[in-house]
């Protein structure tokens, strides 16, 4: 019992830590402003350090470990996750330092629910059991529901909730009908066993597949996919930019570890290739070309959050073709590289959009680069990142991805991913354009806070650096 | 006639149907809420006949969790409902125009 208590350390601290933010709340009010953010820092550096701690005793994953009965399963994969995860969330924080401030938010129940995102995620990523997977699954759902409706006097946000919401809980329902035949096909619900009872009862195979669709819908829906991405624009644009930004990096590292051990675990379906080659290739394509008519920045950064999912989806084509290290490592380090490019765009957004939503149209952004040269050359690189120019970090994980699917064979997938890539370039490369341009207009910039400076400092030092650590 | 597991496996997937033809075609909030909680519920269903079936209390587990989840889910859904409420008069689907590209 005690093993459990130590490795699922990062877990304890935050959701502890969780209802202490609440406490802390309850007693100052909104006098206790500065002393939320610092606490709720400290809670997730705390599980940072803690995860790095877990990391080492568990002889950096050299061995699985199960918890709980074997719900959950710590691996080095898991560690890695989760590490990316606890860094997206302390991203998320600091750019919502500024940006609670300057609309006069409440901060407490913002942290808590922050936090209960990040413990859900965590489930998520070390579930091994499908129920497990959902409960986790919902905590971070629940929480990510009312974080884009956390503005509620602001009618896109509302909206932006209700259509998040809606098509959200109506792929839960998918996804909990799916778990409902999976286990009616096999009599368990564990990863590792699934494959063993479909085998011992080959005449309820038709119950499985369709159960399978189910709940790869409903994951398909949390990762943007084609043709489950249509609620991606709306609801990233009506969010407030720091909760987008964790709302298109956070979930998506969280069911892509799940996903990935799901398939690695469980499922070895004969005809499953030609349905992640479909997602990809249609995730890509429609993202792209999508993002090109954009003038809202935002709207822009969603249809390219659709588009990387669709990057990502490649490395899952080969599954079963490649040793399954290689495919962790692919997917984990676009994840890694995707959340610092992807947050820190969404944090300088939320920056620029100062009090009445402004400067969220590709034309508002010009003349920024002569008022504020550091923060437009920071949005630049990270622009560069997304695009994949080399040496940034969005270049090395596209290369890992691009080369998988040339060692499993599928020369043509990872020629389709390059291709779109150079469309991609030019949406990401007119907004470079548009920093650049002289201004006419001549609005106040916010003044730039300390938590701003450092979440700016972090991403762009992540989209340099990760290509230069090892991973496991 | 016996009523056998098999049999509540083909009444939750036409209840199941039926709340997805509710969810796609309804634009009241609440008629869409209520569709979900039948396709929730049609799943519940399944899942204890499915257990009955393996003789196996997995099942009955599992449904627990999912009535909780449930529950969780209509409550933000109706906090949701009120603050669409307060600004609009009015909680039809029609309403969501602001956000378009």
């Amino acid at each position: 019992m005690a093993e459990e208590f130590v490795v699922l350390l990062p877990l304890w601290i935050i959701v502890i830590g969780a209802i202490g933010v609440l406490i802390i709340e309850a007693v100052w009010g909104t006098k206790g402003r500065s002393v939320l953010f610092a606490a709720t820092m400290a809670i997730l550096l705390l599980a940072f350090i803690g995860e790095i701690m877990v990391y080492r005793w568990t002889c950096a994953g050299a061995q699985d470990i199960f918890l709980f009965n074997r719900v959950l399963k710590i691996s080095a994969l898991t560690n890695l996750f989760v590490l990316s995860a606890i860094v997206a969330a302390i991203l998320t924080i600091l750019f919502s330092d500024h940006y609670l401030i300057a609309h006069a938010a409440t901060t407490g129940e913002y942290y808590f629910l922050v936090l209960m995102v990040v413990a859900g995620m965590i489930n998520v990523i070390l579930s091994h059991e499908l129920v497990t997977f959902l409960v986790g699954l919902e905590l971070l759902s629940l929480g990510s529901y009312a974080l884009a409706g956390y503005f509620r006097n602001r009618e896109k946000s509302i909206e932006a909730a209700l259509k998040y919401y809606l098509p959200g809980i109506f792929s839960t329902a998918i996804m909990v009908m799916g778990i409902a035949f999976i286990f009616g096909a096999t009599g368990t619900t564990f990863f590792d066993q699934l494959n063993q009872g479909m085998l011992q009862m080959p005449h309820r195979s038709i119950a499985f597949v369709f159960g399978f669709i189910m709940l790869l819908a409903g994951i398909a829906f949390k990762l943007t996919l084609v043709p489950f991405h249509a609620y991606a624009p709306d609801v990233y644009e009506g969010a407030s930019a720091p909760i987008s930004g964790l709302l298109s990096t956070g979930i998506k590292i969280a069911v892509f570890a799940s996903l990935v051990r799901i398939l690695g675990d469980a499922f070895q379906l004969p005809s499953g290739k030609a349905m992640f080659v479909f997602l990809s290739t249609a995730t890509m394509a429609v993202g792209n070309s999508m993002a090109l008519k954009q003038e809202n920045i935002k709207r822009m950064l969603a249809y390219s959050s659709i588009a990387h999912a669709g990057y990502m989806v490649i490395a899952l084509v080969s599954h079963s073709a490649i040793p399954a290290r290689d495919m962790h490592f692919a997917i984990g380090f676009y994840l890694l590289a995707y959340t610092f490019m992807t947050l820190g765009s969404f944090g300088i957004l939320g920056w620029l959009s100062g009090r009445e939503e402004r400067f969220i149209y590709l034309k508002d952004l010009a003349g920024i680069s002569k008022r504020c040269p550091a923060i437009s050359l920071a949005l630049a690189v990270l622009m560069f990142s997304l695009a994949g120019f080399p040496p940034t970090a969005g270049f090395f994980a596209k290369y890992y991805v691009f080369r998988l699917a040339i060692v499993s064979g599928d020369l043509w997938l990872a020629i389709f991913g390059i291709l779109n890539s150079f469309i991609s370039a030019y949406y990401y490369l007119r907004v470079v354009v548009y920093i650049m341009m002289k201004n006419d207009n001549d609005v106040q910039l916010p003044a730039l806070r300390l938590s701003l400076k450092l979440a700016i400092l972090l991403s762009i030092l992540g989209t340099f650096a990760i290509p230069f650590i090892s991973f496991p | 006639m016996t009523v056998l597991p098999h049999h509540y496996v083909i009444l939750a997937v036409i209840v199941f149907t039926i709340g997805t033809v509710g969810v796609l075609t309804r634009k009241n909030l609440f008629i869409v809420l209520l569709s979900v909680e039948l396709m929730l519920n049609s799943a519940n269903l399944a899942l204890v006949a499915f257990s009955k079936m393996h003789a196996h209390m997995a099942g009955h587990i599992i449904v627990m969790f999912s009535i909780a989840i449930a529950a969780a889910e209509v409550s933000i859904g109706l906090a949701l409902i009120i603050a669409l409420y307060r600004l609009h008069d009015d909680i039809g689907l029609d309403v969501l125009t602001k956000l378009r590209g």
